[in-house]
């Protein structure tokens, strides 16, 4: 009668990852592309726009340049996480495989956790990647850069990105289609992309989560700053995934598209 | 096939218990009740949109009943309840697969999501295979494959963790004929110790291998019994009269009180006789209308199949 539980959520590890990995390359490429255009477009800009006069652009120091990648990948690649979270229930429900996951002997808290982790590596690599290309490239190009703030911004990036995974999973939990799971999410992410601009000044920008990573190579933050960040980034991220097991665990009709 | 482990004594059934599902205000069961204690094959036919699959679902806890119950293996059935997920094996009519997957990797998958240990798969999913008739490369990829592989394929999935009771939901549907008959001796085979809850709309199929058959219409079983007990109930004492003036007989039928019903079918007018000596009181109409009438054939009547299940839905309709 027992089931052996490390089976099962190994087996749905290995079925989710063999799915992931696919796509894992064409994303790793398309982000560090992505990365290193964004570098290399602040060197090209004063030589691509005539009208407006050279001394008018700002000098392009590491920080400057590192500003820019994490401001750009920080709404990129939250908007690339919440699609990658399209297909997690979604998906399932709308190709009829969850029918499959929901005859076997997995619990809900346990098949949410694993999607997440999941969808959660597909995205953090490429972006922990494309964060130390253009690293490199920074270095290549101004000579210098401050190491261990750029790693502290990478780090709050990938807890930003876990953020925007759950907020995906949660939308794919309770839509019945990819289509209206990736509308929904493209909505809610330029929603949160607009509220934490508004919150980028006077006192809430400490506290402004969302833009962390762009924040601490701009200001300094105390230790107790930084961990009410990541206490905050991980509070919501487990409210939003413990949200999704209510929600999949209560449905009447789980399969039902 | 070997049993996955030695197995303890224990009660195979299925039973549902005044079983109600309602969509918004649309009732799809409203209130069946049946029991299948012993293991064997259960076929279940219903008109399209009898509720037939929303009663598999209900079986499997993929829906939940708004009123009633259902038990298996004296245990009721409760989505959270994880052992009961490896008591049945369940294929849908539209089921998906990991069509980006191998074919050995989707068994040993879904050996790995019902708990068997990397050991007990390997093992497993080759008797599995060798038992269904897989022949095709383990190594083909889930969506390359034909509609009979994938079923076959499918069938191999939700035998690997030995489950008691098999429900499957139109499985034979849309396979040719080598594949049909293959499944069907697979599913026989299978009802020596388990019991497959099956549907169709290949009646030939039902009445063949069914050990006892369940009529759905419109929500309700309206009936339950041996494949031959049915044919019988429906057909019983039904003659008929094949004629070119087939309208004029019939006319003529309708005199007599001893004719319970009478209908045309072709060119063939049948008639149902209510006394208990049907076949003399037959041959004494048979004997009037010759008299009256030219006739082309006379004798008992022995609907084909699609018939039989117009029959059945359509006297439960009136």
């Amino acid at each position: 009668m027992k089931i052996n539980s490390r089976c099962v959520n190994y087996s749905l590890f290995l079925k989710e990852w063999k799915e992931a990995k696919r796509k894992l390359l064409p994303i790793t490429i398309g982000i560090i592309i992505f990365s290193l255009f964004t570098i290399l477009m602040m060197y090209a800009l004063p030589s691509l726009v005539h009208d407006i006069p050279a001394e008018l652009f700002p000098e392009l120091t590491p920080t400057i340049l590192s500003q820019t990648f994490f401001s750009n990948a920080n709404n990129i690649l939250s908007i690339i996480a919440v699609i990658l979270c399209v297909d997690a229930i979604a998906g399932e429900r709308e190709k009829n495989t969850l029918t499959l996951i929901k005859t076997a002997p997995i619990r809900d808290s346990f098949l949410i956790t694993i999607k997440t982790i999941v969808r959660f590596l597909l995205v953090a690599i490429p972006s922990f990647i494309s964060s130390l290309a253009v690293y490199f490239l920074i270095m290549l190009m101004s000579g210098r850069a401050d190491f261990s703030n750029y790693l502290l911004a990478s780090v709050f990036l990938l807890f930003t990105l876990f953020l925007y995974v759950s907020v995906g999973i949660l939308i794919s939990t309770f839509t019945k289609s990819q289509l209206s799971s990736g509308a929904i999410s493209v909505l809610i992410v330029f929603s949160l992309t607009l509220i934490s601009s508004l919150l980028n000044q006077g006192k809430t920008i400490s506290y402004n989560f969302l833009q962390i990573s762009v924040n601490v190579l701009s200001y300094s933050f105390s230790n107790i700053e930084i961990i009410v960040n990541i206490l905050l980034i991980l509070g919501f991220s487990i409210l939003l995934l413990f949200l999704s097991v209510v929600i999949i665990s209560s449905e009447r009709e789980p399969t039902r598209k | 096939m070997k049993p996955l482990q030695t197995q303890e004594l224990k009660v195979i059934g299925v039973k549902v218990i005044n079983l109600k599902k309602k969509f918004n205000s649309f009732f799809a069961l409203k209130g069946i009740d049946l029991t299948i204690d012993k293991p064997g094959l259960y076929g279940l036919i219903g008109p399209n949109g009898a509720g037939k699959t929303t009663l598999f679902k209900c079986i499997t806890g993929l829906l939940t009943p708004t009123e009633g119950k259902v038990i298996l293996n004296n245990t009721e059935v409760n989505r959270k309840l994880l052992f009961q997920k490896n008591v049945f094996g369940f294929i849908p009519e539209d089921v998906g697969l990991y069509g980006n997957l191998s074919a050995r990797d989707f068994l040993h998958i879904l050996a790995g999501l019902h708990g068997l240990d990397k050991a007990q798969r390997k093992k497993r999913v080759q008797e599995i295979v060798d038992f269904v008739g897989i022949k095709y490369s383990p190594n083909k990829i889930v969506r390359y494959l034909s509609t009979g592989q994938k079923r076959l394929l499918l069938i191999a999935g939700v035998l690997l963790h030995d489950p008691d009771i098999l429900i499957f939901d139109e499985s034979l549907n849309g396979l040719d004929p080598v594949v049909r008959s293959h499944v069907s001796n697979l599913m026989k085979e299978l009802s020596k110790d388990k019991i497959v809850f099956y549907s169709s709309h290949i009646l030939t199929d039902i009445w063949k291998l069914s050990d006892e058959v369940f009529v759905l219409n419109n929500g309700l079983l309206v009936e339950h019994d041996t494949p031959l007990n049915i044919i019988k109930k429906i057909t019983k004492n039904v003659y008929y009269i094949e004629s070119d003036e087939y309208e004029t007989v019939f006319s003529y039928l309708e005199e007599f009180s001893s004719i319970e019903k009478i209908e045309i079918e072709g060119n063939k007018v049948l008639f149902q006789i209510k006394s208990k000596n049907a076949i003399d009181e037959s041959k004494e109409i048979l004997r009037k209308v010759i008299e009256k009438h030219s006739i082309l054939s006379f004798g008992y009547y022995e609907p084909d199949l699609d018939q039989l299940f117009i029959k059945m839905v359509s006297s439960n309709e009136d």
